[in-house]
């Protein structure tokens, strides 16, 4: 099973809408998509494309390139979130319609040479071409693919996403500690003038970044709601750390969120050790486990340090916010544009969460396609619930009128 | 494996494979610090290096001592002006080197691991007269890399006499393993590695240049065995291994896929030379089947 959940913040409960999205990166249209993207069948594929729009926080935009769904017909930064099972089978198709040819390098996952994305040890994607990268997720943990071609330039234009490798028992590795949820956090940058004007941003040594994201975001976008991560008493989160920035991230933990570190770059370290302060190097990965105190409103500072002038170039903040209890207390939020919940669902799903919980949902008509834009429903709904009971399990998309849609997981 | 023969003809251009020599130099008698002109990824700058004779080379001496042995070493100092032989091994105090002149010194004796050596000045450092020692972990093959970082207008400068302004930017040009740049790197019979599938290998990483810099291994994850600045990552298991200036590394390698697997700078700047990709910071895992 390939579970594709697009927007890479905290990936189940309340609030990962895509409220925002058209805000935060809008590219390739579907419409300008060659014919042969849209209505895909299956399997689910990922393309690229290189005539991206990503808005920064001053609201000024930048072009980027990048990787999306051919469902979804438009790039992201960064790219999708993938999710495997451990030990599962994968095939990931790629297709390329754009300009110059890409790769995608599975970074940390140990494929083998054929698969590996180097153009020089495996092989190039060009104008058009299809491509379907084989390997076994045998490793659970936190892992990044970008592509490989003129990978200096390529990877700072946003061709960058994560990879999350994940055990059924919810667990983070054998023998390792449950949590109840990840929080994928993928920190990243770009230089203004070089996604301007990529071609005129030759030589590439003296690549000075000038925006820093996590997620993609900055600033006050990562204030918006459905940016923060959200901690209900009780809960253990993962946050999967992993940069594909120039710089290094130091990600210093308020003693509140009682900081673990368990792995790093997909692996179980011999000894978990508390952690304050973290340095992530570029290409390295972390998953720390973070016990949020109940009510705990703070935030992960994240410094980005220049690799070759030591000082700090920039501060982001990652925002904690305090989920009640139960979903019955739900009544103080505000109506949420495409707010659904629970995710993963495997009995019923409210696909629009209302301001008194989700029994007050929505009610007008609802659609629901798979991936592949294949409808799997068209109604109305009792209480604001759609029953998922007997669907497959996967990824789904529901619609409900104007609102921002929500992508969902059915898991039994 | 796919496109192999594609890539290998590549490389045979830059020179061809090397086989065999899996293991570092030995420990030399006598050291030669000479300064001369070296030339990087299309740059010509000044440099200092240690090498095994009299001749100018411009690959610094890596070499491979005995555990608990120690050994006389004599140091010419071919440079201009007087240095200091640095150690990075507590309790060593650096040993003047004076211009013109042969120093005899002893190095200690010292525990398995690795260690390097170089000068104790900034002209020394930024010149980039540095090498590395690997003690003992002779049980398996044992490369080594040593990483380095180039701005030719400093090195002109601080050849000329002059310092370093302290806060002035610095944007280097080329990026070194083992003062090679790729696809030189492809050529180097110490830092080239090739192994047999099933087989195992240490490799020493010494950051002997002016920033920090993290390498990432493709097809693999290493064991870290050794890592001067970063004592708590001992044991872990990584596949992108960071290391702050002047700290040495030593990680473990088990083959167990067969293909090139490249190991590159994930600092992208750095696998360039002058601006051009690729280039710099980056080698390759040959995993013979």
């Amino acid at each position: 099973m390939k579970t594709m959940l697009h927007t890479p913040v905290r990936m189940s409960r309340l609030r990962k809408g895509w409220s925002s999205l058209c805000l935060l990166t809008l590219s390739v249209l579907a419409a300008c998509l060659p014919s042969g993207l849209r209505g895909q069948a299956l399997p689910p594929q990922l393309f690229s494309e290189m005539d991206g729009i990503h808005f920064l926080d001053d609201g000024s935009s930048v072009p980027i390139w990048g990787y999306g769904w051919v469902t979804d017909g438009y790039i992201t930064l960064p790219g999708p979130l993938l999710t495997y099972n451990e030990g599962q089978s994968v095939d990931l198709y790629f297709t390329n319609p754009s300009p110059e040819s890409h790769t995608i390098h599975l970074h940390g996952l140990d494929v083998d040479q054929a698969n590996d994305g180097v153009p020089a040890t495996s092989f190039l994607v060009p104008l058009n071409g299809e491509a379907v990268y084989s390997f076994v997720a045998d490793q659970a943990g936190t892992f990044l693919y970008h592509c490989h071609v003129t990978t200096t330039l390529h990877l700072t234009m946003g061709m960058y996403g994560m990879i999350l490798v994940k055990r059924p028992d919810q667990t983070l590795f054998e023998g390792g500690p449950s949590y109840t949820d990840d929080v994928p956090l993928l920190f990243s940058d770009l230089e203004v003038a070089t996604n301007l004007d990529p071609v005129g941003s030759f030589p590439f040594h003296d690549i000075r970044p000038d925006v820093f994201m996590i997620n993609g975001k900055q600033g006050s976008q990562l204030e918006a709601e459905d940016q923060r991560v959200w901690a209900a008493p009780g809960d253990t989160l993962a946050l999967r750390l992993g940069s594909m920035a120039y710089s290094r991230v130091r990600c210093h933990f308020p003693p509140e969120l009682h900081a673990v570190c368990h792995m790093s770059d997909g692996r179980a370290l011999p000894e978990p050790f508390a952690v304050d302060s973290l340095d992530i190097f570029p290409g390295e990965r972390f998953t720390v486990l973070v016990a949020p105190e109940e009510g705990f409103e703070g935030s992960v500072s994240c410094d980005y340090w220049n690799m070759i002038d030591p000082g700090i170039e920039d501060t982001q903040e990652i925002h904690f916010g305090a989920l009640p209890s139960s979903v019955d207390d739900l009544g103080d939020f505000d109506t949420m544009l495409g707010v659904g919940y629970p995710n993963p669902a495997n009995s019923w799903y409210a696909p629009a969460v209302g301001a008194a919980g989700p029994d007050s949902g929505f009610q007008g008509e609802v659609v629901v396609t798979d991936l592949q834009g294949r409808e799997c429903f068209r109604g109305r709904l009792e209480q604001g619930r759609l029953d998922v009971s007997d669907w497959p399990e996967g990824t789904y998309v529901a619609r409900c009128g104007n609102r921002a849609p929500t992508r969902f997981m059915v898991f039994h | 494996m796919f496109k192999r023969g594609a890539l290998l003809g590549l490389y045979a251009v830059f020179g061809g494979l090397s086989m065999g020599a899996f293991h570092a130099q030995d420990v030399p008698d006598t050291l030669w610090l000479q300064l001369n002109e070296a030339v990087l990824g299309g740059d010509s700058m000044p440099a200092l290096r240690f090498c095994e004779g009299a001749t100018w080379d411009s690959l610094n001496y890596s070499f491979h001592m005995a555990a608990d042995v120690p050994q006389s070493l004599v140091v010419h100092n071919g440079d201009t002006v007087d240095h200091a032989f640095a150690l990075n091994v507590e309790g060593w105090e650096p040993v003047a080197l004076v211009a013109g002149t042969a120093t005899e010194l002893t190095l200690p004796s010292l525990s398995a691991g690795s260690y390097c050596y170089g000068l104790d000045s900034e002209r020394g450092k930024v010149l980039g007269g540095a090498g590395i020692i690997m003690v003992g972990n002779d049980d398996l093959p044992h490369f080594h890399w040593n990483l380095g970082d180039w701005e030719p207008a400093r090195l002109a400068s601080v050849a000329e006499g002059g310092t370093v302004e302290e806060g002035a930017p610095y944007v280097p040009r080329q990026f070194t393993v083992n003062d090679r740049t790729f696809p030189n790197t492809m050529n180097d019979p110490y830092g080239y590695v090739q192994i047999g599938v099933g087989t195992s290998c240490y490799i020493t990483i010494a950051n002997q240049g002016s920033m920090d810099h993290v390498l990432h291994f493709h097809g693999f994850h290493v064991e870290v065995l050794q890592a001067s600045k970063h004592p708590e990552r001992v044991g872990w298991i990584k596949d992108t291994v960071p290391f702050l200036q002047g700290e040495v590394t030593v990680v473990r390698l088990d083959a167990f896929q067969p293909g090139m697997y490249p190991v590159h700078n994930h600092n992208l700047i750095a696998v360039t030379n002058a601006g051009f990709y690729p280039g710099g910071m980056i080698t390759h895992l040959d995993i013979q089947p």
